[in-house]
């Protein structure tokens, strides 16, 4: 108990550490980041529970076999987030579903609502979160990605660019692009 | 959702999975870095080349243009080739590098283009590119016909671009070995300009613009001394 206690209060570098020679205490790295990342991989794929469990070990897994690749130099989160949105990308291309339905509930919405200028007036009056819905799935990847990272994951500009790989200009390009075509999209799903 | 922390410990486990090692990723990630110096070095002694070729080449008959084609100038020239696509692999390679994607693609262009001119200035302050030039020709098979060197230049008849070597001087024309081996009768008159430094003596290079009549005469518009335009001599003076 005492030690499962001492080992919660490390940060993920440390336990990061102790997992390469222990493979138990990677366990505390999958308990740490399975929800976060269930979450994340539902936001950005359209799989169902089973399958983004698959996926979700498999990220583990590959997270595992790259320890030694971490670079201490930036957010073991960004890092773990990169490793997991490259899977399921290659796990999209894969199954080729880009027909289903995005798993957004209604909290994930209310918060892009409020991500996007002046839509939040204009989203409570006319609109109803299924618009919403439709709009953001109408968003090419690139953009819909970037503002699931923004506005639901809570990342900065930063650690996006290091999950992305992409230069921070270009993050908030796509962030604003994003905002932009999202607006369009559910002014043109309310007309 | 289910706890998979236990569920992916034993999956480890059972299948015997550990961590790749760092020596493994150390030298990836040395490659990467060993190939992109090569393909800094590659692209400089290309842009060296290029700059090596282009100086020798006679820009100012691109007047004469609509007599020549623009492909002719710029598509067979191998090492401008060659240093676009160095200079695209160098990018991808480098955003390829642990941090190389945090850099603006403006600033990673300029950086790899300021290292290929370095180097490259280098390379041709040591006269590398006449010296990897010459063994290219030399060992290189069809190396020539991929490269617009001077002599290939002034070999287009059609275009209105002949060089070579004078063999005979008459009155009203003269004879010309061209790059190869054919004989020309160059025909000039009181409307050719003829260049300060040209002596038209046999054995002497020239370059002559003008038109081709038949297989084996052409008419003189201008000529020209091999190296150089021939202005030194004061005013152009008129042919015969």
């Amino acid at each position: 108990m005492n030690t499962n206690k001492s080992l919660d209060n490390k940060t993920d570098s440390e336990l990061i550490e102790l997992a390469k020679k222990d493979p138990d205490i990677f366990g505390l790295i999958v308990a740490r980041y399975q929800e976060k990342l269930y979450r994340y991989i539902q936001r950005i794929s359209y799989f169902k529970k089973e399958d983004v469990e698959d996926i979700l070990q498999e990220i583990f897994i590959k997270v595992y076999k790259n320890l030694y690749d971490y670079d201490d130099s930036l957010k073991f989160s960004s890092w773990i987030y990169r490793i997991a949105r490259n899977q399921t990308i290659d796990e999209i291309r894969k199954k080729s579903r880009v027909s289903q339905i995005l798993s957004l509930d209604e909290k994930d919405l209310g918060k892009l609502i409020k991500s996007s200028v002046n839509l939040e007036h204009e989203i409570t009056r006319k609109d109803s979160f299924e618009k919403l819905r439709v709009a953001i799935q109408n968003l090419p990847q690139k953009y819909r990605e970037v503002l699931v990272l923004r506005f639901l994951e809570e990342k900065d500009y930063e650690e996006i660019m290091d999950i992305l790989k992409k230069p921070k200009g270009t993050v908030a390009t796509l962030i604003k692009r994003g905002r932009k075509l999202l607006k369009k999209g559910l002014t043109t799903l309310t007309l | 959702m289910k706890d998979l922390s236990q569920e992916t410990i034993k999956k480890i486990k059972e299948k015997n999975i550990h961590p790749t090692t760092k020596w493994k990723f150390l030298v990836e990630n040395f490659f990467i870095w060993i190939s992109l110096a090569f393909l800094i070095i590659f692209g400089a002694v290309s842009l060296a080349l290029a700059y090596y070729f282009l100086i020798q080449l006679d820009w100012d008959v691109l007047r004469f243009m609509h007599r020549t084609s623009l492909f002719f100038w710029l598509v067979p020239h191998i090492w401008l080739l060659l240093l676009v696509l160095f200079f695209i692999l160098a990018f991808i390679l480098f955003r390829r590098t642990k941090k190389g994607y945090r850099l603006e693609g403006i600033i990673v262009s300029s950086l790899i283009f300021l290292l290929f001119l370095l180097v490259g200035s280098a390379a041709h302050y040591f006269q590398a590119d006449e010296n990897i030039n010459n063994i290219f020709s030399k060992r290189v098979p069809g190396y020539q016909l991929l490269t617009n060197n001077k002599e290939r230049q002034w070999s287009q008849p059609e275009a209105g671009l002949l060089g070579g070597e004078i063999t005979k001087v008459k009155e009203k024309n003269l004879n010309l070995k061209d790059f190869q081996g054919k004989d020309w009768q160059i025909n000039y008159d009181q409307n050719t300009s003829i260049r300060p430094s040209v002596n038209l003596q046999p054995n002497e290079k020239i370059k002559v613009i003008g038109e081709k009549k038949n297989d084996k005469e052409f008419q003189a518009d201008e000529i020209r001394p091999w190296e150089g335009k021939g202005m030194m001599r004061g005013k152009m003076k008129m042919g015969n």
